[in-house]
């Protein structure tokens, strides 16, 4: 079957921005896991929360930088909520946090419906990102390219606080051996708050750039994105930002390609892909070395 | 006594592995804790940390009760931890397992790494390199060198032996000579040999107790204890 290579490269973008997407609500997840050995079930509740904060902002001031500003400021204080409030009493305990974080995952869509109803929310194009840009045959969708750029800039941004700081340094050690990092005298639950604020600051940006991008949000995508990101902290291996990339592109290129030539099976072959690393590499493809 | 056990009982899930472990350890030396598979030489260092669950007894270090402590505060009060693993980070370079443990690069400890690496030079050789990809040898001298670059009063190493040739046997024998000029040591070791060359007292453990203990000289000359606690010959 012959596809034209502008339709090729279109995919590639569209997988590419998904990716990108999915890389920011997977990294706080698997730093969440690598570090503090928590499942954290509510994180896609994060996600939306991210998206419907952000987006109210960016349609009453008319400032998507607002919106972003906005769905950050949330997902710190959902954050510092949740790790205070809920997490925190359930540490080293994995079936009552199971059941805890489902349940937070189940208020929060709830409470979603409550503030904005439940309908979905049309989200418009942002004015100085509409359109794309033509290059001969090739569209190139003015969003996507900046959906892309801003995953980029995070990533590279994640990575110097990881390798450059001591901060970084302890979050990486602690993901790999948190008995031997407390062995050297240094109190690895201090950390926990920030890392799981962090990781629910990365979840609701993620809701926010995913809005104009689909153009619609709606109380349920949470659960149905959280798969996909756990999937990806699978395959990326739990712990690992650089993983947690590259798996978050492959299951993105995967998601675009199949959901163009085979709809149906656009979910089942990331699945495939999980069981796949998880019987050769169960680790994942960057899973933590002692 | 830089420190005692009293009467110290430590429980795992269901198994009663530590019971009633009682001995000293004397400022400046190395005790050896020896004892066949399976006689709770380790789960000692480990509750000594305090990663294993001490039920009753009393562990002082410096005269301080510090058994219901958590281990990065035990750590702080000046223990260091070469745990049979070695605990290493495999995926952080030697560097970055080394500054981590450091903290702080002021000149005392700038001072103490320089001399570690003047003792265990390969490290330098391989600064840049993950720890996870050095030999079985380079992987035990950078734990002990990560334990010891921290200024610690007391350091607990488990099996620095374990699955080495007996050419870094003898590497880590002298290392660990010169290490105990400088600080105190409590080492389990099961290769015998290692311990007579670098101990200086011995305690033996058997089923969770502590059953003797004494001069490393004494131990060296009687035959028959080596053979009924140890196995040996």
């Amino acid at each position: 079957m012959w596809v034209r290579m502008d339709i090729v490269i279109n995919l590639i973008i569209n997988g590419l921005a998904t990716g990108m997407l999915l890389f920011l609500l997977a990294a706080g997840l698997t730093l969440i896991f690598g570090l503090m050995h928590v499942l954290n079930f509510a994180h896609g509740g994060l996600f939306v929360w991210g998206a419907y904060a952000g987006v109210w902002l960016y349609l009453w001031t008319g400032s998507f930088a607002a919106g972003l500003l906005g769905a950050c400021s949330a997902g710190l204080l959902l954050g510092f909520v949740m790790e205070r409030l809920i997490i925190r009493p359930v540490y080293g305990d994995p079936t009552r946090q199971i059941l805890i974080t489902l349940g937070v995952m189940l208020v929060l869509s709830e409470l979603v419906k409550v503030f904005w109803g439940p309908n979905q929310i049309s989200v418009p194009p942002l004015d100085f990102l509409e359109g794309s840009w033509r290059i001969g045959e090739i569209v190139l969708i003015k969003y996507r390219v900046f959906v892309i750029t801003a995953g980029v800039l995070i990533f590279a941004l994640l990575q110097g606080l990881l390798k450059k700081t001591r901060v970084g340094l302890i979050i990486r050690a602690g993901a790999i051996h948190r008995e031997m990092v407390e062995s050297l005298g240094i109190n690895v639950k201090r950390y926990f708050l920030l890392v799981f604020m962090l990781g629910a600051a990365l979840a609701a940006l993620a809701g926010v750039l995913f809005a104009p991008y689909s153009g619609a949000i709606y109380a349920e995508m949470g659960m149905e994105y959280a798969i996909l990101a756990f999937i990806v902290v699978v395959v990326g291996g739990l712990g690992s930002v650089s993983g947690s990339a590259l798996a978050a592109l492959m299951v993105g290129l995967a998601s675009a390609f199949m959901n163009y030539f085979l709809p149906d099976a656009a979910l089942a072959v990331n699945m495939l892909l999980m069981a796949a690393v998880l019987l050769f590499k169960p680790s994942g493809l960057f899973g933590a070395r002692r | 006594m830089l420190l005692e056990l009293r009467d110290l009982h430590t429980v795992i899930g269901r198994h009663h592995i530590l019971q009633g472990v009682s001995f000293g350890v004397p400022r400046g030396e190395v005790t050896v804790l020896l004892g066949r598979n399976g006689a709770g030489k380790s789960t000692t260092l480990r509750s000594i940390m305090g990663l294993s669950p001490v039920v009753r007894g009393e562990v002082r270090f410096e005269g301080e009760a510090i058994q219901s402590l958590p281990t990065h505060v035990i750590a702080r009060k000046g223990i260091g931890y070469v745990p049979e693993d070695m605990g290493l980070f495999g995926d952080l370079t030697v560097e970055e397992n080394l500054k981590l443990a450091m903290g702080k690069e002021d000149p005392p400890a700038a001072e103490r790494l320089a001399w570690i690496l003047g003792l265990f030079s390969d490290l330098k050789m391989y600064w840049r390199r993950k720890s996870g990809d050095l030999s079985g040898g380079q992987k035990q001298m950078l734990s002990i060198a990560r334990a010891f670059v921290q200024n610690r009063s007391l350091l607990l190493i488990d099996e620095p032996s374990k699955g080495l040739s007996p050419i870094m046997v003898g590497k880590m024998v002298e290392g660990i000579r010169e290490i105990k000029e400088r600080t105190t040591i409590l080492l389990v070791e099961q290769n015998f040999s290692m311990a007579r060359a670098v101990g200086d007292r011995f305690v033996i453990l058997d089923g969770g107790r502590c059953v003797h203990s004494g001069p490393m000289e004494e131990l060296k000359r009687d035959k028959e204890l080596q053979r009924r606690f140890l196995g040996i010959a």
